[in-house]
């Protein structure tokens, strides 16, 4: 009886209160990533604690540990997804980033960087236009800044992003032969890059097919052992004697 | 009997769809494309002599007639499934060809002629037969003055076609005297996505081969277990044996079919389309 009475305590309790104690995520990045999303996961988090809690009140001792392991992973539901959708976003961007660079440097044949960002969002791959966006922005303010260039996508903590935009301010920065110099290793940066996406990509869908290589193997054991089964049962049919 | 009336119902239903896969407009479209180095006729032949092979080893196993011939039914309608993705690999194999062969076109004849339109015509000499109309309403667009970065699109999206036309296009509306250096650069992309697209091409049928040579190995030793056991008991008669061994010649029948799905994916990323 008390534990029902603290279960229907627990619930109104959780009503009034529970979206202040439910947390969302602790990693700003995340936050950031599931910006659109924050309200309707807290409301999710606070009616599953609240169900989850009423029946943990009420059960017995092995009903608590089932629902203990049972709620975290649905506490943590939106955390996974969201990293996930993270993992799937820096592997956009990573083959993405290569695309817009080439754009760019064919562009900066005959335009200043500030032009040549302006002109390729023009085909810019839909994962980068908001941060070349932002990114033009910032140039037009201030052409000559390095911190522009450092900042651009930080976030992702892509180490060859970040390689490609201090070349990117070198060349705007540098005189005509030094520019030149830092045009050509841009360029085979960019291809060296390039290369590897695609034939990363073009693995995976090699790989996605390679369960199928299973089949010959399972198949064969398993038929092997009904077969087994089968003699097994033949032999032994009138008994062990 | 049951299994073989089953099986007719099958055929019946799915009579349209053979038909039209076997058809004669059906095969003269996967063949037509006869510029690349892979033949999709000794493909679909070794699919044949594969399946028949599994057809005819049911024979050593055993099987009563009836699920024979359903094998060869079920083989059937995997060669007709072939033949609509042999289709699809060959003409996504032909549209790239052709887009390596535009491309590369377009950019030599845009160094000497500096402009699109006649760069255009050259490249109606060249391209297939099935690109010309294609080709035709882009010049027809070249001519109008419209945007080509975007009538491009019904050619292909892809980043460095898109780049290579705006280059041009800028190239001939402001002049620029570093167009060759920047369609150099393009043109070595274009050498290596084609060296790319044919090592993943060769990667599809390193992996059909070696899906085919699991199933094969896996009948050989299937074959070679159940003739050791058949010394100790006699299994030919026992239905629970019959099921058993025709579900096993059953999904290796859906191996060599699925191992000819991994060409049904497009050759081109679409990452790289914009």
């Amino acid at each position: 009886m008390i534990n029902i009475i603290l279960a229907v305590l627990f619930v109104i309790v959780n009503e009034f209160y529970g979206l202040n104690v439910v947390m969302v995520f602790e990693e700003e990045r995340l936050k950031k990533l599931a910006e659109y999303e924050l309200p309707k996961i807290r409301v999710y988090r606070k009616r599953l604690v609240q169900c989850l809690g009423f029946v943990f009140f009420i059960g017995n001792s092995k009903v608590k540990i089932f629902i203990s392991v049972i709620g975290y992973f649905l506490y943590k539901r939106d955390y996974f997804r969201m990293i996930k959708k993270e993992r799937e976003l820096k592997e956009a961007i990573h083959y993405a980033f290569p695309i817009w660079i080439r754009t760019i440097q064919c562009l900066l044949q005959n335009n200043t960087v500030v032009s040549a960002v302006s002109l390729s969002l023009k085909f810019v791959p839909e994962v980068l236009r908001n941060d070349l966006e932002y990114l033009l922005v910032r140039l037009e303010a201030a052409p000559e800044s390095l911190s522009s260039y450092e900042e651009f996508m930080s976030e992702h903590k892509n180490i060859e992003i970040q390689k490609m935009m201090k070349h990117l301010y070198r060349y705007s920065r540098s005189g005509s032969k030094d520019s030149a110099d830092a045009m050509f290793r841009m360029v085979d940066h960019a291809s060296i890059w390039m290369g590897d996406v695609r034939t990363e990509k073009q693995s995976a869908i090699i790989s996605s097919f390679s369960w199928l290589g299973i089949i010959p193997v399972a198949s064969v054991s398993i038929f092997f052992v009904l077969i087994m089964f089968f003699v097994m049962v033949q032999m032994f049919e009138g008994g062990w004697v | 009997m049951m299994m073989v009336g089953l099986s007719l119902f099958i055929f019946i239903f799915l009579y349209k769809d053979i038909r039209l896969f076997v058809s004669k407009r059906m095969w003269e479209r996967m063949f037509i494309h006869r510029d690349t180095k892979y033949s999709n006729r000794s493909l679909l032949v070794q699919y044949l002599g594969l399946t028949l092979s599994i057809v005819l080893v049911s024979y050593f196993f055993t099987l009563p007639f009836h699920l024979s011939l359903l094998l060869g039914f079920f083989a059937l309608i995997g060669f007709t499934l072939l033949i609509s993705w042999m289709f699809v690999f060959n003409q996504n194999l032909h549209d790239f060809n052709q887009y390596i062969l535009i491309t590369s076109h377009l950019s030599a004849h845009f160094r000497m002629n500096k402009k699109i339109l006649s760069s255009l015509e050259e490249v109606l000499r060249v391209v297939d037969k099935s690109h010309h109309e294609l080709i035709e309403s882009l010049i027809h667009d070249a001519y109008l003055g419209k945007d080509m970065v975007y009538s491009f699109d019904a050619l292909s999206s892809h980043y460095l076609l898109k780049s290579m036309v705006s280059m041009m296009q800028h190239a001939e509306m402001y002049g620029d005297e570093e167009i060759d250096r920047g369609l150099s650069l393009l043109e070595r992309d274009v050498d290596d996505l084609m060296e790319d697209v044919y090592q993943f091409v060769g990667e599809m049928f390193s992996f059909r081969r070696k899906l085919i040579l699991l199933v094969v190995f896996g009948i050989g030793i299937a074959l070679v277990s159940r003739n050791m056991l058949r010394m100790v008991v006699d299994l030919n008669l026992s239905t629970y044996y019959q099921n058993t061994a025709y579900v096993f010649l059953m999904s290796m029948i859906l191996v060599v079919v699925s191992a000819h799905r991994v060409f049904t994916r497009g050759l081109m990323m679409e990452e790289e389309s914009l």
